[in-house]
């Protein structure tokens, strides 16, 4: 079965209780699928629009395809500086 | 290596130090320190998360791109991760430029895009015992519902609408009259990535129909000030600036990515370059102008085969603001209405106002279509590939041969107005140069290019038939002798 790693930081982290988590890849998965899942299971209630996504340590869109053991990231409002 | 994390104390004095170079003649630094206090609470202390990787990447990229957009030498930023206690140094940038106003725009430019773009985050302690991620709180309970609750309830533009505004990139050319208020408005809705261009300082006379800006501004970058005017309207935006003009040579790599591209400047060169660019890229592009209480606007056709270049679209006055004077009221209503046909585009509606001018007029309150015609001899429409910026051919002189009365009633901003006699005055002619020489009906003009090509001058057409020609109707006079066509070269 092919599966992908989520990473966690800040908001996130704190909300899942995770740093990150394996999940198993289900057909035409994006990140938005994705989330959409993770935020059923986790209970999470923060809508994709205030996230960024990042695929393999580079920004990415929702709709973008998800493949075998990428490493995907939801990233909360950064507040740096 | 530019950008950088550390876990431990930043030494500003030694990175100031190292920054020095022979041909530096300024120095700009900004140090961001823990203070005891943030919104009414008091700090004890804070820490910071950080995704290493993707911050050394972003981190770097906004140090190249501040490389590029100013003429700095130097350029360095480093971030502190894990505990800080209040008076510590946060993070600090430094930029050396040969000249200061380079090193300070630069330095103002890295700071603002790494508070936004570097995954950090700050976790903030407080001295009630209690802690809290900044910038989050209206991450809780469906925010962006909230915060754009009242367009969302707008027919089409529900939760997938919204993410697809927040997914988009909006390029807006001129952060003038008409960019204020498409940035703002744009910003507003919630568009994810917005590129500002221009390469203008804020004026005085620039205030009275330019919201963006305050008296303060006069004399900074009207990209850097609209840009951070826009991220207290939505911090969570990619709001990049670039303070130059748009040009041939930046023109394609400016619109690259972009979703949606909206030229707002009082410049008929840069659109015209713009429509020649953007049908080429296949990116859609909106058009507005102004002229005193008129407004005009041009949505392109979502098929860029269908969608005419701005030569033959061009009913432009042959002034711009500066010459024919324009009321505040008008960009703002102008402004307004390119947003909403951004918005409406980005959202994959349909618009009625595409593939034609629409012209508002403030003093009724009318709302004309004017449909616009292909010109003669132009290939524009259905084949952008056919076309290029090289048409226009800018090496070419345009001398109007015209009596003051005939030029005042159909203005021809980009000619030199001559006499027949001054033609032939030794010297006015440049064996350099080429020119177009341009009448009304093609006569005088004509009779002046024989007599001067008998005279030597081989480098001299006449504009074959005079505007009279060329023009269709009242106002068109650039639309015709602009003509990228070799019409004008026929009678030579």
């Amino acid at each position: 079965m092919s599966s992908i790693t989520v990473r966690y930081f800040a908001l996130l982290q704190e909300l899942t209780g995770l740093e990150s988590q394996r999940l198993e890849l289900s057909a035409n998965d994006t990140a938005d699928t994705v989330y959409q899942r993770l935020s059923q299971e986790h209970g999470l209630s923060i809508a994709p629009t205030r996230l960024r996504v990042a695929i393999n340590d580079r920004f990415a869109d929702w709709t973008d395809p998800l493949n075998p053991e990428d490493r995907v990231a939801f990233l909360p409002p950064m507040s740096g500086g | 290596m530019g950008f950088s994390l550390t876990e431990t104390r930043i030494d500003t004095a030694a990175l100031s130090q190292a920054m020095a170079r022979p041909h530096s003649g300024g120095f700009v630094s900004f140090a961001g320190w823990v203070r005891d206090h943030h919104q009414g609470r008091a700090v004890s202390g804070l820490s910071y998360a950080v995704y290493p990787a993707l911050a050394q990447s972003e981190g770097e990229s906004i140090l190249d791109e501040a490389t590029q957009h100013f003429e700095i030498d130097a350029a360095r930023c480093i971030h502190r991760t894990g505990n800080l206690a209040i008076g510590d140094c946060a993070v600090w940038v430094g930029v050396a430029a040969a000249h200061r106003d380079a090193a300070f725009a630069a330095c103002r430019y890295i700071i603002d895009q790494v508070k936004a773009r570097v995954p950090i985050w700050k976790h903030e302690h407080y001295a009630d015992g209690r802690s809290a991620w900044v910038d989050c709180a209206g991450c809780h309970p469906m925010a962006p519902a909230e915060r754009y609750s009242r367009q969302m309830a707008v027919p089409g533009f529900g939760d997938q609408t919204q993410l697809r505004l927040k997914q988009a990139h909006a390029v807006i050319i001129g952060l003038g009259a008409l960019g204020c208020p498409v940035a703002d408005l744009l910003a507003s809705a919630g568009i994810g990535r917005l590129t500002l261009i221009d390469p203008d300082l804020v004026e005085l006379s620039n205030l009275h129909r330019q919201p963006l800006y305050t008296e303060a501004d006069c004399g900074e970058r009207k990209v850097t000030v609209a840009a951070a005017r826009l991220r207290e309207r939505n911090r969570a935006l990619d709001i990049r600036v670039r303070p130059h003009a748009y040009h041939a040579g930046n023109a394609a790599e400016l619109l690259r990515g972009a979703d949606i591209v909206l030229e707002c400047t009082d410049n008929p060169a840069c659109k015209q370059l713009l429509s020649v660019t953007a049908r080429q890229q296949q990116v859609p592009w909106l058009i507005g102008g102004l002229y005193r209480h008129q407004g005009a606007l041009y949505v392109a056709p979502q098929s860029a085969a269908h969608g005419l270049c701005w030569d033959c679209l061009n009913a432009d006055t042959g002034e711009s603001c500066q010459d024919a004077g324009v009321l505040g009221p008008v960009p703002a209503a102008l402004g307004a209405m390119l947003a909403h046909q951004a918005l409406l585009q980005l959202a994959q509606l349909p618009s009625p106002v595409r593939g034609a001018w629409n012209v508002l007029d403030l003093r009724n309150g009318s709302w004309d279509r004017i449909e616009p015609r292909r010109r003669r001899h132009c290939q524009c429409q259905g084949s952008a590939e056919n076309w290029s910026i090289q048409a226009l051919d800018p090496e070419l002189h345009w001398l109007d041969l015209r009596t003051q009365a005939e030029r005042a009633q159909q203005p021809l901003r980009k000619a030199e107005a001559v006499s027949r006699e001054q033609l032939h005055e030794a010297g006015f002619l440049k064996p350099e140069h080429h020119y177009l020489l341009i009448c009304s009906r093609g006569v005088r003009s004509d009779t002046a290019t024989r007599e001067l090509r008998q005279a030597g001058h081989v480098n001299v057409w006449s504009l074959d038939g005079g505007l009279s020609r060329h023009a269709q109707r009242p106002g068109d006079a650039q639309v015709a002798s602009d003509c990228g066509c070799d019409s004008r070269r026929a009678s030579a």
